[in-house]
């Protein structure tokens, strides 16, 4: 009565992981970099999200649904269970503790930044908010996926990225403004 | 819907995560106020540069070898997974679903918030 389903092989496991998840190893591999700051952390880290991506979680995948966001998902559990298995707390530190530094009223960000300077201030902020902000701006996910790939309610996902959003953009506006008297005086 | 809520939505206006009917009353007030449409455009705009920044960044880019070596793991990993089939549904479980279901036919329907 069941539902029987025909086996897979292996070359067609293979050719479909390859087809879906193999374009995103460059995104996933820029992410595990930033988080990690250390390259080989950071290929150990996509190797095995990949590794368990084909072995043990592609049958869940559903082809034609976010193979990034599936992938995401599984490189910060495992993310995780490295953290706790070399005895580090999952989370580095708590972002609460610049929500006063957060300005109520932002001015524009200038758009004379270069891309270093976007990235410096970027890595500025607490690493909980970056993360958001990477899975949110970069990454694409949606608030849902983000709760779901760290494991955290909706709701500090949207509080993450409120504060983390503001700070850049504070941090943002601070840089650019010794540029831009210089500009003025020049 | 005044100028200091439509910023405090800005953010999930951006990202697209708004309900329908705000993200409705925010793109009016955007039509009628400058300044307010300035916010977002500037928003929208670090949103898409700090995309570019880390994706175009050499420096956070994987190295090739690394990719072939990857793509080497998985195919030789491929050959060691067991042939997996779909999960199988046992007999009186789908007959009991079956029947829940025509007892309750309320519950095919899923209700949103």
């Amino acid at each position: 009565m069941g539902r029987k389903a025909e086996p897979v092989d292996a070359d067609s496991v293979l050719a479909t992981f390859e087809a879906e998840a193999m374009p995103h190893a460059d995104r996933l591999f820029r992410l595990a970099l930033w988080l990690e700051r250390d390259r080989a952390e950071a290929e150990n880290l996509v190797r095995e999200t990949m590794m368990q991506g084909l072995q043990s979680s592609f049958h869940r995948y559903r082809p034609g649904t976010n193979c990034r966001a599936w992938l995401t998902a599984i490189l910060q559990h495992v993310r995780s269970n490295r953290r706790r298995g070399k005895g580090r707390s999952p989370i580095v530190e708590d972002p609460d503790d610049r929500i006063g530094q957060t300005a109520a009223f932002q001015p524009p960000v200038p758009q004379h930044l270069t891309d270093e300077e976007i990235l410096a201030a970027l890595s500025r902020i607490p690493a909980p908010l970056q993360e958001v902000i990477l899975l949110s701006d970069v990454e694409e996910l949606t608030y849902r996926e983000i709760a779901e790939a760290l494991m955290i309610p909706m709701g500090t996902v949207m509080s993450r990225l409120h504060q983390g959003r503001a700070l850049l953009r504070a941090d943002l506006c601070a840089v650019s403004a010794p540029a831009d008297r210089q500009r003025v005086g020049a | 819907m005044e100028c200091p809520d439509v910023r405090q939505l800005a953010d999930t206006f951006v990202a697209g995560e708004l309900r329908t009917e705000t993200n409705h009353v925010v793109y009016h007030h955007l039509e009628r106020c400058l300044a307010c449409r300035a916010d977002v455009n500037s928003r929208r705009a670090l949103r898409a540069r700090l995309r570019s920044a880390l994706l175009n960044a050499q420096v956070l880019g994987p190295k090739p070898k690394f990719l072939i070596e990857l793509r080497t793991r998985l195919q030789a990993e491929a050959q060691q997974v067991p042939p997996r089939r779909a999960m199988r549904i046992p007999g009186w479980l789908a007959r009991a679903a079956a029947l829940v279901l025509d007892l309750f036919p309320a519950a095919r329907t899923r209700h949103r918030g």
